[in-house]
């Protein structure tokens, strides 16, 4: 469990790692994307679906990319994206209009997600101070009720949840990043950024690397 | 110099405000989004707004416009982790003097004191 400044500094860099990801998606979809500010927060995994229901409705239908890493920051990614109201992957990309077919939908969902998820963890990890390795990304849920995300295993283990929202030219498209981590990456996050934030407002000028923060 | 923070994370003010502990004399105004940015702005003028853009209640484009509609002469700094080369465009449409990426370079924000000192001498 983070504390809360850990919390509010792993916000603040996942901001950054969010930032930078838009450049490459604006570029792809030829788009200007807008960033609501990412909330990070933690719920244990059994309460994930109501958390998810109080944000996106009961009645969701989602997408969902999961890819694991390690391993410093050792676990798993799931990018759960909201699959209706017109808010469909396909639509960052082209005319929703158009009507994407599901092989469409499909290849739109695992780019995004293999986007967002590369481009979050990456750069956070960056920022940590260490590097990852990704196991390929898979669609693990596509279009289907919220409720079926796999929440049986480990029920009790604490996840990072980082919610974010993306607006394209009109197009709604929410997303919400899980993390689940494993303890002995939690413990090890934590130590990081204490550090991190000790080096950051350090008294010491002449200290190593101050030139650039957060 | 009177400066102005707006930063929707409590961390990044109190580490701007870090960076600019050496400046003297120096007075700092803290808003947690675009909203309370123009809010201050309108009670107080500053010399300098260094302000985010991603935000909730209000963003830095829209909060930086209603700064420049208040005061033509206002010197908004965007610092954002949003490089999109539009999101720079904006603001500088916005009426930003400049934009700064994130993670903040120590060495420019002491750039930006420096020039703002040198117009306040003028």
């Amino acid at each position: 469990m983070l504390s809360a400044e850990q919390s509010e500094y792993a916000a603040e860099l996942l901001n950054i790692a969010f930032g930078q990801a838009a450049a490459p998606l604006a570029a792809l979809m030829g788009r200007f994307v807008v960033l609501s500010p990412p909330q990070v927060s933690s719920v244990r995994r059994a309460q994930a679906v109501g958390w998810l229901e109080e944000r996106f409705g009961s009645a969701s239908h989602v997408h969902v990319v999961q890819q694991a890493f390690q391993p410093d920051l050792s676990g798993e990614a799931m990018l759960v994206m909201l699959a209706e109201r017109g808010a469909h992957a396909w639509g960052l990309f082209a005319d929703p209009d158009d009507g994407p077919s599901d092989a469409e939908e499909k290849d739109a969902a695992l780019e995004i997600g293999n986007l967002l998820v590369g481009a979050c963890i990456g750069r956070l990890a960056e920022q940590l101070g260490t590097s990852v390795r990704y196991t390929p990304p898979r669609l693990a849920l596509f279009d289907r009720p919220l409720q079926e995300l796999d929440v049986k295993r480990a029920p009790d283990a604490e996840l990072l949840v980082i919610h974010t929202r993306f607006s394209v030219e009109g197009t709604c498209f929410e997303s919400c990043l899980f993390l689940v981590l494993s303890q002995e990456s939690m413990g090890w996050l934590g130590q990081t950024l204490d550090r991190m934030l000790d080096e950051l407002f350090a008294d010491d000028d002449s200290g190593a690397e101050m030139g650039m923060a957060l | 110099m009177r400066i102005l923070i707006v930063d929707d994370s409590s961390i990044t003010r109190r580490l701007m405000k870090h960076m600019l502990r050496h400046v003297s004399p120096l007075e700092v105004a803290e808003a947690e989004n675009g909203l309370q940015a123009v809010e201050t702005y309108t009670e107080s003028r500053f010399d300098l707004v260094l302000m985010d853009l991603t935000m909730p209640a209000m963003n830095g484009y829209e909060a930086c416009a209603a700064i420049i509609q208040l005061d033509p002469d206002a010197q908004v700094v965007i610092i954002s982790a949003d490089v999109q080369p539009m999101a720079r465009q904006r603001c500088i449409e916005a009426g930003a003097v400049t934009f700064i990426s994130k993670p903040i370079d120590r060495a420019r924000i002491d750039e930006l004191i420096e020039d703002a000192q040198r117009r306040l001498a003028c």
